[in-house]
């Protein structure tokens, strides 16, 4: 999809919105599987999002500075008996990115709205 | 009996080697890391819930499935100086190119695939169990398609023919009668990939060598 320079995709507010969400409850990062569960139950949506879609907006989105990611210790994967995560988190300017985005949704709201 | 969802796996598993391919280490490693906690983490999450392996495995397969085009489009955005940037990164820019043929061949083989588990046989399950024949064969033609499919670069004319063994049923479906290949649409896209397969016999094999240090 292309986009307009300085404005998010749907799946980026998506997740930016979901991945705050989970801050707020206390879950700071989170890994993919994670993020595709919250946008799913979020929106409601029946299917998680597809595993090429999911990813490339999180490599696009950290490359963007929205989000940043480590590994976690394999150590730590070794000992649950499961393959190590990439974890993310919503940066600073992720934040704005998509309290700007909310913002500019609610003006449009208000903008269509019938007087 | 190998479970689909066992089955699923692979088949991604098989599809994230595949379009990561001579990319550079970390990238590559961290592709494939990603999408490998992703599944464990999905087989986990469907159990928890209670869905059956059939059930998980054909969401794994669609979530594969439906990010086929953003998987190649990620390849091709990959910075050049993370694909290996040797001669035989050269050729794989070119293979990229050539390969067009792999998105209809992949999406053949998951309906194969998908058509085969939705006419598969209850009688599987015990006390009788049984087979039916006419999925055993359907399920073998998508697994030979995706099997060319990966074996396209190391053996072009094995791939090839294996390739165009797995769609022949989608060239005859609209006129003898099975509906689960699109019809007129399914056999577009069987006639694509032959041609692709075709042409991908006549190139020559690429083989693995290791880049000098």
């Amino acid at each position: 999809m292309r986009r307009k320079p300085g404005v998010l995709l749907p799946i980026e507010i998506s997740i930016l919105e979901a991945g705050t969400d989970l801050r707020e409850r206390g879950q700071g990062e989170f890994h993919g599987f994670l993020i595709a569960k919250e946008m799913r139950n979020r929106d409601a949506a029946r299917r998680l999002t597809a595993h090429g879609t999911l990813y490339k907006a999180l490599d696009r989105m950290e490359r963007a500075g929205l989000l940043e990611s480590r590994w976690e210790d394999p150590s730590i994967g070794a000992e649950a008996g499961r393959p190590r995560r990439r974890l993310y988190r919503v940066t600073g300017l992720g934040e704005q990115a998509v309290r700007a985005a909310r913002s500019a949704e609610i003006a449009r709201a208000i903008e269509l709205e019938p007087a | 009996m190998i479970r689909f969802e066992t089955l699923a796996i692979g088949l991604v598993r098989g599809w994230v080697r595949l379009y990561t391919g001579r990319l550079e280490c970390e990238v590559r490693d961290g592709r494939r890391a990603e999408i490998e906690s992703d599944l464990w983490e999905h087989r986990r999450e469907a159990s928890a819930a209670g869905l059956r392996p059939t059930q998980s495995g054909l969401e794994i397969v669609a979530r594969s499935i439906l990010g086929v085009l953003a998987d190649l489009a990620w390849r091709r955005a990959v910075p050049r100086a993370a694909v290996a940037h040797d001669q035989g990164g050269a050729q794989m820019s070119g293979n990229v190119k050539s390969s067009w043929w792999l998105v209809p061949a992949t999406v053949l083989a998951g309906l194969h695939i998908f058509a085969a588990v939705a006419n598969w046989s209850p009688g599987w399950l015990p006390p009788a169990p049984t087979t039916d024949p006419l999925a055993v064969v359907v399920l073998g033609l998508g697994v030979a398609a995706l099997v060319g499919v990966a074996l396209r670069n190391r053996a072009p004319k094995l791939a090839g023919a294996l390739v165009i063994a797995g769609v022949w049923l989608p060239l005859i479906a609209p006129f003898y009668g099975p509906r689960e290949y699109g019809g007129f649409f399914g056999a577009f896209l069987a006639v694509l990939v032959v041609v692709g397969a075709i042409q991908n016999m006549t190139r020559r094999p690429i083989t693995a060598e290791p880049r000098p240090a």
